[in-house]
């Protein structure tokens, strides 16, 4: 070696002998065999080439690079060697026990599948609240609000202003509202599609440029009805048009009206409407054109409104900067603009569907969650029974010089195997139960579109649960496995590890968990299934079940409101004369439909409102024998008659709880409401009902005459006298007589109708129901599994005290006490949790409180009951030993 | 083959430099102005990935300069063609000849 070796070189091969420890042992020699060489090296050099004065201090910068690259190697090196070999130790651990591996793998595929295709429907929801639009982060909606509500529509001249006087904060701002159209195409026949008139500035605020064809140009945006151009979207461009390129510059007639198609919109863009697909799309401005005009009156609200915000503004500045303008427009227009403005993201926004969605998924992905947690229990109460059993290779290992650390990561690995099969297996169910996802559609006349995808967020997702789930179920074991005491383990024989009482307890601690859990889900079933069978039950306000609803629109055809009404008229005359029939009349809407519900502001006269107070009133508007039609009992006056003409006076019938409302003390037959400029006279009181949901309060409601307030669109309802079915081709020959170009559509039975009213709670009800189902067998086999090992270790106790002199009956009991135990005490956690949580969904319940006796009641006697079972099968087992058997192996 | 992510830019700094003649790690270190603590765990890197193998120099060579022997990096064909890729896009790497290189060709 080098004669002249100074201190300061000692120094720095010093360093790099201290770092030997940093190193992995299996690289350590020729880490500072080169370290050491490299660094000679330089000093010899340098002893050659002097450089100057700092030369060699600036060696000890490059030394310390030395320890770096050996922490580097033993982050690096090492773990990817002991990965290897542990990935190949777990895999044939897994191989060698395939029951074991089955039973794991087949819970948490259980678990992960039921929260990947919760996950991939509520993202296939929320990937339908907008589709394909530039920087949806970005865009709000915006209601109009006044004093009491806020979710109020806008105006045309409102928008208008807003847009031209919008500020700094606000990039841009449409509106847009849904419209049914019946579309012909080259004399087809009439196809109802569904379209929005938008602004003209629609597509380019949105960011969706057609890929064929263009959008709308600004005079087509703001001339009325001089350019009937539309742009179709790609869905129905390839439905119906077989993705036809020379489509752009075709003629299709919408309403009778000529329209010509400019553009198609990109893929996966489906309009404004959440959860739809929409067809097409015409600017707002031939609105005039297709339907008398509502263009140019400020107090009429119709349209929906999405706002653009500046990148970097956040939603209380640009509300703030808007509300500004509103409450200048309120005090400009004081009786027909709102007083201020409301933003929204657009998951909660009332026009997206607001927060009855919102909650539904938050069911979804907690009972899913609570599942997954469960099932998670489960594996690591399989993996500390296997664990227990591996004591002694444990042991062997530790002895061997095995670092606890080691042995965490080594059964850490073992259970992310676990966890990718079962992920796999996750998948696997997530992509069977796709379809299912249908079931809970919605029965309503439009296209409504959710379609989970196994889409790229979805597997993201998928990935995340898995490792959350090796880290949940795996840890616990591994730390315990690792915790174990070399000495016992060695010396005793594996049974009698086996019962040491601290992993004792751990298991148990699981099983009380999965019982909690599981008792949280099933009493939230529990209560969804009693509001099931109450929202079945609830009165909805009539009495007719045997009948039909059909959706008519005269709009399209070309009717105005004079051969609107006659043609009404002569339709319910035709309609009463068909064989069957026992009553019919229409209505705009179909009572306790999905399509929303109207008010208007009123007056009434007698009845002063208390300050601050708006008097709003629910209404549709109805023909005559309507309440004879569905069964709703009259409680005085008289109903609609077809004398009630527009040429007479305005009538109007009004609900028991308006009238005790509004008419307290009086009486309401002969009182007066103004509506709209117009008085109409109170000739009828009604039976309350149900009108827009099957858990609304009674709420004051009145009844327009459709005579009287015209609207092209309405549904024909009949009651007949037996099977509605057999009524539908007789209907049909009737309209072909009366007129070819008015299409039926939405035909449906009212028993069909009144399961609709309650799709939620059913809906809600059989996914809980499901869940819970699940989970009890999750920790019925869980307790099993305990109670049956715990049963095991005890096989010389038992032994011993039957040679005593125990029945079998004591043994029986003994051992069910152990798991009633257990099972009382998750019951007990799990009560409380419920407790605390079944309070969420309040807002879902009908006719059951949160905190509802029977369903807690009974969801515990269940538990109980599967529990008992579970633990008689082992008891049973440990009574039938032979205790001479038993004695002999201790 | 197939290829892993696009080589960082220090990583080809290093290749380059090795393909230039530096074989040893603080020539490299002079060489690409990169500091210890970087260039060893890349060196680690790079052949674990193919593109560089190492030897320990011969004995008798270090003796004569009483020294233990060093290890010393030579390109492999793929580091050589990952290289040249990757002078594609940093332009501002010194070119040198290809000719030059300096790669090495493992006998299999």
């Amino acid at each position: 070696m080098s004669p002249r070796r100074g201190p300061l070189l000692r120094l720095l091969l010093a360093i790099v002998d201290a770092g030997w420890w940093l190193a992995p042992p299996s690289r350590r020699r020729d880490w500072r065999r080169q370290w050491r060489a490299d660094i000679l090296h330089e000093w010899q050099w340098l002893t050659r080439h002097p450089r100057g004065v700092g030369d060699r201090a600036g060696l000890f910068v490059r030394v310390a690079g030395a320890l770096r690259h050996a922490f580097w190697l033993r982050l690096h090196v090492r773990r990817l060697e002991m990965l290897t070999q542990d990935i190949r130790y777990g895999w044939r651990l897994m191989v060698r026990k395939p029951g074991f591996t089955f039973v794991a793998v087949l819970m948490l595929g259980l678990g992960i599948g039921a929260n990947v295709s919760m996950y991939s429907w509520v993202d296939g929801r929320m990937r339908h609240l907008l589709g394909n639009v530039e920087q949806a982060d970005r865009l709000v909606a915006l209601n109009g609000t006044t004093r009491t509500r806020d979710e109020l529509s806008l105006s045309y001249p409102d928008y208008e202003d807003y847009r031209q006087r919008r500020p700094a904060s606000v990039d841009d701002l449409i509106v847009y509202t849904m419209a049914p159209m019946n579309m012909r195409v080259d004399n087809s026949d009439p196809q109802r599609v569904f379209t929005e008139m938008v602004s003209g500035n629609y597509f380019e605020m949105l960011g969706a440029r057609p890929p064929l064809g263009r959008a709308f140009l600004p005079e087509e945006g703001s001339v009325p009805n001089r350019h009937p151009v539309a742009v179709i979207s790609h869905n129905f461009w390839m439905r119906r048009f077989a993705g036809d390129p020379s489509i752009v510059g075709r003629t299709i007639t919408l309403n009778s009206l000529a329209f010509t198609v400019i553009g198609v919109a990109p893929d996966g863009f489906h309009g404004t409407q959440p959860y739809l697909n929409l067809d097409l799309w015409v600017p707002l401005m031939m609105q005039p054109a297709l339907a008398a005009d509502r263009l140019h009156l400020r107090s009429n609200r119709w349209l929906q409104a999405i706002v653009r915000l500046k990148p970097g503004v956040r939603l209380a500045r640009a509300e703030a900067d808007l509300g500004l303008i509103a409450k200048d427009l309120g005090n400009t227009y004081p009786d027909d603009a709102g007083s201020g403005i409301k933003l929204f993201e657009l998951w909660r926004a009332p026009s997206m569907g607001g927060a009855a969605v919102t909650a539904v998924m938050g069911v979804q992905l907690g009972v899913a969650g609570i599942v997954l947690l469960i099932a998670c229990a489960n594996v690591a109460n399989l993996l500390l029974a296997s664990a227990a059993t591996r004591q002694r290779e444990t042991a062997v290992r530790l002895t061997l010089g095995a670092s606890r650390s080691r042995l965490v990561q080594q059964m850490l690995t073992e259970s992310s195997l676990l966890a990718i099969a079962g992920g796999i297996a996750g998948i696997v169910f997530a992509y069977w139960t796709k379809d299912l996802a249908r079931l809970f559609v919605p029965p309503a006349p439009l296209p409504i579109e959710i379609n989970p995808e196994l889409n790229a967020d979805v597997m993201l997702f998928a990935a995340g649960v898995t490792l959350a789930t090796a880290v949940l179920f795996g840890l616990v074991p591994a730390l315990q496995g690792a915790a174990s005491s070399v000495m016992t383990a060695l010396k005793d024989s594996a049974t009698a590890v086996t019962a040491t009482p601290r992993r004792a307890r751990v298991r148990k601690a699981l099983v009380v968990a999965q019982v909690a859990l599981s008792l949280v889900l099933l009493v939230s079933a529990g209560l969804f299934l009693r509001t099931l069978m109450n929202a079945q039950s609830v009165d909805p306000g009539f009495s007719t079940r045997t009948g039909l609803a059909v959706a008519i629109d005269l709009q399209p055809a070309g009717y105005d409101a004079v051969r609107g009404r006659a043609f009404f008229r002569e339709m319910l005359a035709r309609v009463r004369e068909v064989p069957g029939v026992e009553a019919a009349t229409v209505a705009t809407r179909m009572t306790l439909g999905f399509s929303g519900s109207s008010d208007t502001g009123a007056t009434i006269d007698g009845y002063t409102p208390a300050p601050n107070e708006e008097v709003s009133l629910y209404y549709n508007r109805v023909g005559s024998e309507y309440l004879k039609t569905l069964g709703i009992a009259l409680v005085a006056g008289r109903e609609f008659t077809e004398l009630d003409t527009p040429e007479r006076p305005d009538v109007v019938i009004v609900n028991e709880t308006l009238a005790h409302r509004y008419f307290a003390g009086r009486d309401p037959i002969g009182g007066r409401i103004r509506v709209s400029g117009r008085q109409l006279e109170v000739v009828g009181v009604a039976r309350d009902g149900k009108y827009s949901n099957i858990t609304e309060r009674p709420r004051p409601y009145m009844y327009l005459s459709a005579q009287q307030w015209y609207r092209g669109d309405a549904v024909l309802i009949v009651k007949t006298a037996g099977d509605p079915g057999a009524l539908v081709p007789r209907l049909h020959a009737a309209f072909r007589a009366l007129d070819p170009n008015v299409p039926l559509f939405d035909v449906r039975t009212i028993a069909d109708h009144l399961e609709t009213a309650v799709f939620v709670q059913r809906m809600v009800a059989s996914l809980l129901a499901a869940f819970g189902a699940l989970a009890l067998i999750l920790a019925t086999v869980g307790l099993y599994g305990v109670i049956a090992a715990l049963a095991a270790q005890r096989t010389p106790e038992i032994g011993m005290r039957m040679a005593l002199g125990a029945s079998r009956g004591d043994i029986v009991s003994l051992i069910l006490k152990q798991g009633l135990g257990m099972t009382l005490t998750g019951i007990a956690i799990g009560l409380a949790g419920a407790f605390a949580l079944t309070r969420v969904f309040k807002s879902l319940l009908v006719g059951v409180s949160a905190t509802d006796g029977v369903s807690f009641a009974g969801t515990t006697l269940l538990l109980v009951v599967v529990a008992l079972a579970a633990c008689y099968l082992p008891a049973r087992r440990a009574s039938r030993i032979d205790p001479l058997q038993a004695l002999r192996n201790e | 083959m197939a290829k892993t992510a696009p080589l960082a830019f220090g990583a080809v700094s290093i290749l380059h430099a090795i393909a230039d003649g530096n074989r040893f790690g603080f020539d490299i270190m002079d060489a690409t102005g990169l500091t210890s603590g970087t260039v060893y765990p890349a060196l680690e890197k790079l052949e674990s990935l193919g593109y560089l193998t190492s030897r320990w120099e011969n004995v008798r060579d270090a003796r004569r300069d009483k020294r233990p022997p060093r290890r010393y990096f030579d390109l492999t064909a793929a580091g050589a063609t990952a290289l040249a890729g990757a002078l594609q896009r940093y332009k501002n790497l010194k070119p040198i000849s290809r000719a030059g290189w300096r790669v090495r060709h493992e006998p299999a």
